[in-house]
């Protein structure tokens, strides 16, 4: 058995790194959760690690950065990947200024639209889940992540960009949410527009919003 | 000089008209309230709003008589400015002004969601909790963070408490419907597949909702009921859980109206013990909404200065929770 | 068409009726409609609310929201004694 390292104990999984095959990889484990009915906690797990290896593959295909699927055992619920030796975006943006910040969500924008165009929404585009290696912006965790051409999944996706930004990074968040769409419409073009309006729609139902900010 | 001051709160944005006397020192004198009924379906705002004018005077005069306070004894009047149903707002707004010219003592409008929030902080006495906050109108799980509440997690559509609720409604368990809800539950045995929906840090509970009421002529009410609760508290864990891990929090808080079931105290209890995080739950007694934590959230905010001047007291149906500064925390 | 109601509070104390007036007026800018409107102003110890809609049912509905305003706050007004 190799030798692995715990690095992090996320919601649902927890992440290993190690050698596998002489490879430097991440083994993402989707545990089992007390607190869950066991019938639909194995559901969940086997049902997310299937898909999420898929999704990683497929939006690599599409010109997406991701980790490489090295193997996928649905009976321990773990996809091994390839590691990605860099720092989350989370923890470079408050070093990161002005100009740097732009660039990379510009870049983001079209990646998601890259995503997007391809039938796919992430579902937890968070800046914790994109990895930065020699400028390169890498996605993970795509364990939320669904094969659909909805314009609401994609209003979802969109908008929980924006309030990660505004929650984790309210000084920059309108720079940077503002490069992000114009790096989308690059890609999506006259869809865009529809999208927009949908994330408006979202944040505003049923939900107390002053206005629309 | 340091003498202890009193708030009077009002609270009055859904269901609810309530009365509560603080002090400076943290100490509720005073809770009292008077709540709405439907008498069929949910919530009427406009025959929710007669209730409270009819009960208002008298619930107030209860507050000051259990406090053992006169009107004069007051520093301030505290009133719950939003959000919530605009019927309802105006009305405990136009008495909360009433009562602060009577006494010409000032008037601090108080965002209600704050005022769960801040109201299991005095309780607990926890500096700097992760907030889970789910009530018949709101599901929200916030942290503090540079001067305001921020948004991890949120429904997309309907609140938590409103599922519950409406799915107890359609199975003809009265009022109130989550504690009943939860017996039926206690005796099922099998678990009906009902769509678990995550996105991101936020939940979506219309489809849920709408998936358990079609299933009910075909299936057990304990079974069914046993499903939503397990899907319904199972997606607020993994966001809960989400935000604990992102948000790095030492603790755990869980107030509003249905933090009051055993069920999701267990649920979130787990979740803490996962990451070694303390876990609180506000007392069921200003779990709900109460005019105590209006009070205390009106004392910190007096203490910053925060009062409006009658003419501009406008509600503010829509007021959404991380508009608010919170300039009495750091 | 529009429809107007008039309703008079003869309270014979200037004091309580500026303290009344001060209470309501805020609703009385943040109520206002494409439907309906209403004015409130204050002649010594009187108020007086005048309301305006394109429908009975909207001045009637208006006319409940301040009656039940006015009521509650005059209750209100008899704990300042305990």
């Amino acid at each position: 058995m190799a030798e692995m390292t715990l690095i992090k104990k996320g919601a649902e999984a927890e992440l290993y790194r190690g050698k596998w095959q002489g490879f430097d990889v991440i083994f993402k484990r989707r545990i089992r959760k007390p607190y869950r009915n066991p019938d639909l906690d194995s559901y969940i797990r086997t049902s997310r690690t299937s898909l999420e290896s898929k999704l990683i593959s497929e939006s690599r295909r599409l010109g997406v950065p991701t980790p490489i699927i090295y193997f996928v055992d649905l009976d321990r619920t773990e996809i091994i990947m390839s590691y990605i030796p860099g720092l989350p975006l989370k923890k470079m943006m408050p070093t990161m200024d002005e100009t740097s910040i732009k660039q990379f969500f510009v870049k983001i924008g079209k990646m998601v639209g890259r995503l997007h165009r391809g039938g796919i929404v992430h579902g937890d585009l968070t800046t914790s889940n994109m990895i930065v290696k020699d400028g390169s912006v890498f996605f993970i965790d795509f364990g939320l992540g669904e094969y659909t051409p909805d314009l609401e999944a994609r209003g979802v996706d969109i908008h929980l960009m924006r309030r990660t930004l505004e929650s984790s990074h309210h000084e920059v968040s309108k720079i940077a949410y503002n490069s992000f769409i114009s790096g989308y419409s690059r890609v999506m073009g006259g869809e865009t527009e529809e999208v927009l309006r949908r994330v408006s729609e979202i944040r505003r139902r049923g939900r107390y919003v002053e206005g629309e900010r | 000089m340091s003498s202890v001051q009193y708030v009077l709160g009002i609270e009055c944005t859904a269901h609810t008209f309530g009365c509560g006397v603080v002090s400076s020192e943290g100490t509720v004198l005073s809770n009292t309230k008077a709540e709405y009924v439907p008498k069929t379906g949910g919530i009427h705002p406009r025959e929710a709003s007669q209730h409270h004018a009819a009960k208002a005077s008298a619930t107030i005069r209860d507050a000051l008589k259990e406090a053992d306070l006169r009107l004069s004894d007051v520093d301030a009047v505290a009133f719950s400015a939003g959000p919530g149903l605009g019927p309802c707002l105006r009305t405990g707004a136009t008495v909360a002004r009433m009562l602060s010219l009577l006494s010409s003592k000032p008037l601090v409008p108080v965002n209600h969601c704050i005022a769960h929030i801040e109201v299991g902080r005095m309780v607990t006495e926890e500096e700097d909790p992760l907030v889970v906050y789910v009530s018949g109108g709101n599901t929200i799980v916030s942290a503090f963070s540079d001067g305001r509440y921020r948004i991890f997690g949120e429904t997309l559509d309907i609140a938590l408490g409103n599922c519950l609720d409406s799915f107890a409604r359609s199975l003809g368990l009265g009022h109130p419907g989550v504690p009943k809800l939860e017996s039926l539950a206690n005796e099922g045995r099998s678990f009906i597949p009902l769509p678990y929906v995550v996105k991101g840090q936020d939940v979506s509970y219309s489809g849920l909702l709408t998936m358990a009421v079609r299933k009910i002529e075909e299936s057990d009410p304990h079974d069914l009921s046993l499903s939503l609760l397990e899907v319904a508290y199972g997606t607020l864990a993994e966001v809960t859980e989400r935000a604990l891990a992102h948000t790095e929090k030492p603790s755990l808080l869980l107030t509003g109206g249905v933090a009051r079931s055993p069920r999701l105290q267990r649920i979130l209890e787990s979740v803490c013990q996962e990451h070694s995080s303390r876990f609180y739950v506000v007392p069921p007694d200003l779990a709900g909404d109460n005019g105590a934590m209006i009070a205390w959230t009106g004392y910190l905010a007096l203490k910053e200065d925060l009062t409006a001047p009658i003419e501009t007291s406008y509600i503010r149906p829509k007021w959404r929770l991380d508009e608010v500064e919170v300039p009495w925390r750091r | 068409m529009t429809i107007k109601s008039n309703l008079k509070i003869e309270l014979g104390d200037p004091d309580l009726a500026e303290k009344l007036y001060r209470a309501i007026l805020p609703e009385v800018a943040t109520t206002k409609s494409k439907a309906s409107k209403a004015s409130i102003r204050r002649e010594g110890g009187t108020l007086t609310i005048e309301i305006e809609a394109a429908t009975i049912a909207g001045v009637r509905a208006l006319l409940n929201s301040y009656i039940r305003w006015i009521t509650t706050s005059l209750e209100v007004v008899n704990l300042k004694g305990d």
